[in-house]
């Protein structure tokens, strides 16, 4: 069933800051929108506010699918994003971390070797987070995302500390988005502007 | 998903994450230990009333709380791992799960701290299943209290300060209601005596219980 986002009237405020003023965008299935712009312009609080994270100070933002609007507290088991303030648990192992996240969705665990795999993490599935470095972090936050398969996926900066093989990951996992659902990215990264096929320009 | 699968998912969580790292445990029971072997010390076994050894365990267990039972949601904030949690688990079963957690943290204090302070206090002749009961309902009241209190200090600034600031006033009628029934079974009276302080904790168990639970909703949202 065909799924799409609409916001209408975003706007968001701390305190007397304007963070970006009202915005209107939609993104229908099989799309990816870029949000760009400069660093303050506020691309990681827009996501935050699609996620659920925060609050708009004016407007809405639905999520739809087969043309009815999903609820707010539904919003988790469509909705997943990966962003570098979005942690998960450095005391537990990377299976452990998928294994927890999987069971608040009532998933089962059956693919998370796979997974793994997937993100080049194969044989770290027993070690503690805290051993990991901040890309391999980053990779497992992608184990997940293949996990979940979800049909709205937001990624701030998808690349942060990426190499070159974590890179194709994120470009993999969007393709496999396009045929599933929509995507909606925020990044000041030029290169990363020609993964959407639409584009909103913050901070003008 | 059912809630009561969710909220197992995130109390396995917690005892997993508390068993490597020790946040949450290990100043608990330091806190409870040193203050009733400082005061066991100073004052000297059985040379207390039993109005002062009953404020005297339920300021223990009262401060051991706040220092302890108060990182549940503050580590998630510290940690980053709060925004993750938000994202993909339910309200409701955040609140219980931390709960469980907590609840199983203040009694694993409990069965280490009351033998010691029986035995360094010389407490003796009390109502045993009378003490059970309102160590239990004065726990489930804390428990509930500072599981709301902390996910209220996890979203400001001044954490700490504010903790105690908030956690006081809602706690403060369950520590009158505890301490009263506890002095009731230090003196050796019977149930006829702890009868209004019993009655009193579970409506307090029952009012701040549910009441959590509703307003965590809200301190959950935006």
């Amino acid at each position: 069933m065909p799924v799409s986002l609409s916001a209408a009237g975003l706007s968001k405020f701390f305190g007397d800051l304007k963070v970006f003023s009202p915005l209107d965008f939609s993104v229908s299935a099989g799309e990816v929108l870029v949000v760009a712009g400069p660093n303050g312009s506020g691309k990681s609080t827009l996501l935050k506010i699609a996620a659920g994270l925060l609050s708009p100070s004016s407007g809405r933002i639905e999520f739809h699918d087969a043309m009815e609007i999903i609820p707010k507290e539904n919003h988790r088991r469509f909705l997943y994003m990966v962003s570098p303030d979005l942690s998960f648990y450095e005391e537990l192992t990377a299976r452990e971390n998928l294994n927890f996240f999987l069971s608040l969705l009532g998933r089962k665990a059956e693919k998370v070797t796979e997974a793994l795999f997937r993100v080049g993490l194969e044989g770290r599935e027993n070690d503690e987070l805290a051993g990991f470095s901040l890309g391999m972090r980053q990779r497992v936050k992608y184990a997940l995302a293949f996990l979940l398969e979800p049909k709205f996926l937001l990624l701030d900066e998808p690349t942060a500390n990426l190499d070159e093989t974590g890179i194709k990951i994120v470009t993999d996992l969007l393709a496999e988005q396009k045929k599933r659902g929509l995507a909606v990215i925020a990044t000041n990264d030029p290169n990363e502007y020609a993964w959407g096929d639409k584009k909103l320009e913050l901070g003008r | 998903m059912s809630w009561a699968a969710e909220t197992g998912a995130i109390l396995k969580k917690e005892l997993r994450s508390e068993l490597r790292r020790r946040w949450s445990s290990a100043l608990l029971l330091l806190f409870g230990l040193v203050t009733v072997f400082v005061v066991s010390f100073s004052l000297g076994a059985g040379s207390l009333t039993p109005g002062i050894l009953s404020a005297f365990f339920w300021v223990t267990l009262f401060f051991a709380s706040t220092a302890g039972l108060s990182r549940s949601f503050l580590k998630e904030e510290e940690t980053k791992t709060i925004l993750a949690l938000r994202l993909l688990a339910g309200p409701a079963a955040v609140f219980w799960g931390k709960f469980f957690f907590n609840l199983f943290l203040l009694l694993f204090l409990e069965l280490v701290l009351v033998p010691l302070f029986f035995v360094w206090l010389n407490v003796s002749g009390v109502n045993l299943s009378g003490f059970i009961l309102i160590l239990a309902l004065g726990s489930l009241g804390l428990v509930a209290g500072t599981t709301l209190s902390a996910a209220m200090v996890a979203k400001a600034e001044s954490k700490g300060v504010l903790f105690v600031i908030l956690a006081f006033p809602i706690l403060a009628p369950l520590l009158i209601f505890a301490m009263a029934g506890t002095k009731a079974v230090f003196a050796g009276f019977g149930w006829e005596q702890m009868a209004n302080p019993v009655k009193a904790l579970i409506s307090y168990v029952a009012v701040v219980g549910a009441g959590s639970s509703i307003l965590f909703d809200f301190i959950w949202e935006v």
